[in-house]
């Protein structure tokens, strides 16, 4: 990674959209130049994802629930893992160690929603015991620009 | 059940953005209690922006069946009724040499609970990702990223000398997390 390569990454992070062009432009390099940058960034996976942020209040939704999962013992977590994946809404999700043993993130419309979702991590044999943390923030999927800390 | 409103004021939020310090956040949340009228070619646009917000107008415009000038509009809409509200890219954090991602919470004396975020806010000016109020097992919920597991654990004896701090619970990722923003339910809404 060099200054051309934290350049276009900070322009991005700035604004997911940035035509590629203009940024060639003001590094007065050439737009295929550019181009090969962003893709070799992407290919290396140091961009992991580029997506729009989404007012989920728009659509129904009143804040953002953390599920914190205890495993049973003798259970695989990984297949707990597996099982959460096909789980509708839940869109980050992740082994831990401290308190909990996975932590995943979903958003909510209510109170009811929240309860089938619970239900439903409940269900899986390797789930041992849910404990729910809720936050109102409806921005999706974060309300940060991940970016603008260090790059 | 909640209601909005109630839901809403049962959950004191703060958004401490320190790196929007001095400037107006671009993901600035319009009226949280209007809901617009949006529709199934809204929602199948924003999917589309959901897996890669680089993707063509032309692309989209095909799998809509709209003209790409159509699409431009929608997407115009969806973020002047504030349904969009930024776009962004996700660096691997690691790459920057923030190897530690953890998940804090913090129960706390409620009457304190505003000075124990600006402690949390101060402590991590260049880590916080996300602080909010939050009610269930945590009374607040930070994610930072830290170049060491020392770092981490300075900023967390820090939190737990505040009087007003009952419990800090830690919560590393061990692992990438795993994204699947796409699995995220959608549906058209109306005012």
């Amino acid at each position: 990674m060099d200054e051309t390569d934290i350049y276009i990454l900070r322009e991005l992070v700035k604004d997911g959209q940035t035509p590629l062009l203009s940024i060639a432009k003001k590094l007065g390099i050439s737009p295929e130049t550019v181009r090969t940058r962003y893709r070799k960034l992407k290919k290396e996976r140091t961009i992991t994802h580029a997506s729009v942020t989404i007012d989920l209040s728009k659509f129904g939704y009143q804040g953002k629930v953390f599920l914190m999962i205890t495993n049973a013992p003798n259970h695989d977590k990984s297949k707990t893992i597996e099982a959460m994946k096909k789980i509708r809404n839940i869109f980050i999700m992740g082994e831990v160690i401290g308190d909990f043993e996975i932590i995943a993130i979903a958003p909510i419309k209510d109170m009811v929603s929240l309860k089938e979702l619970v239900n439903k991590i409940k269900e899986i044999p390797g789930v041992n015991q849910v404990e729910i943390t809720l936050i109102n923030d409806t921005a999706f999927p974060v309300n940060t620009r991940f970016g603008d800390l260090f790059i | 059940m909640w209601t909005k409103s109630s839901f809403l004021a049962s959950v004191r939020s703060y958004k401490k953005r320190l790196i929007y310090e001095g400037e107006q956040s671009p993901f600035e949340q319009t009226d949280m209690d209007s809901e617009v009228e949006l529709d199934e070619i809204d929602v199948q646009i924003l999917y589309a922006l959901i897996r890669d917000v680089r993707i063509k107008l032309k692309e989209i415009a095909k799998e809509c069946g709209l003209t790409p000038n159509a699409v431009f509009k929608r997407i115009k809409h969806l973020k002047d009724v504030g349904a969009i509200m930024g776009t962004t890219l996700y660096p691997d954090t690691r790459k920057f040499g923030f190897t530690t991602a953890a998940t804090v919470g913090v129960n706390l004396d409620y009457t304190q609970e505003d000075d124990i975020m600006e402690l949390i806010s101060g402590l991590t000016k260049t880590n916080l990702i996300e602080l909010s109020s939050s009610i269930g097992k945590y009374d607040l919920t930070a994610f930072m990223l830290t170049k060491s597991i020392q770092e981490l654990d300075r900023i967390t004896q820090a939190i737990r000398k505040h009087p007003g701090v009952k419990r800090i619970g830690v919560n590393i990722w061990v692992s990438e997390p795993h994204f699947h923003f796409e699995n995220i339910e959608l549906q058209p809404a109306r005012v």
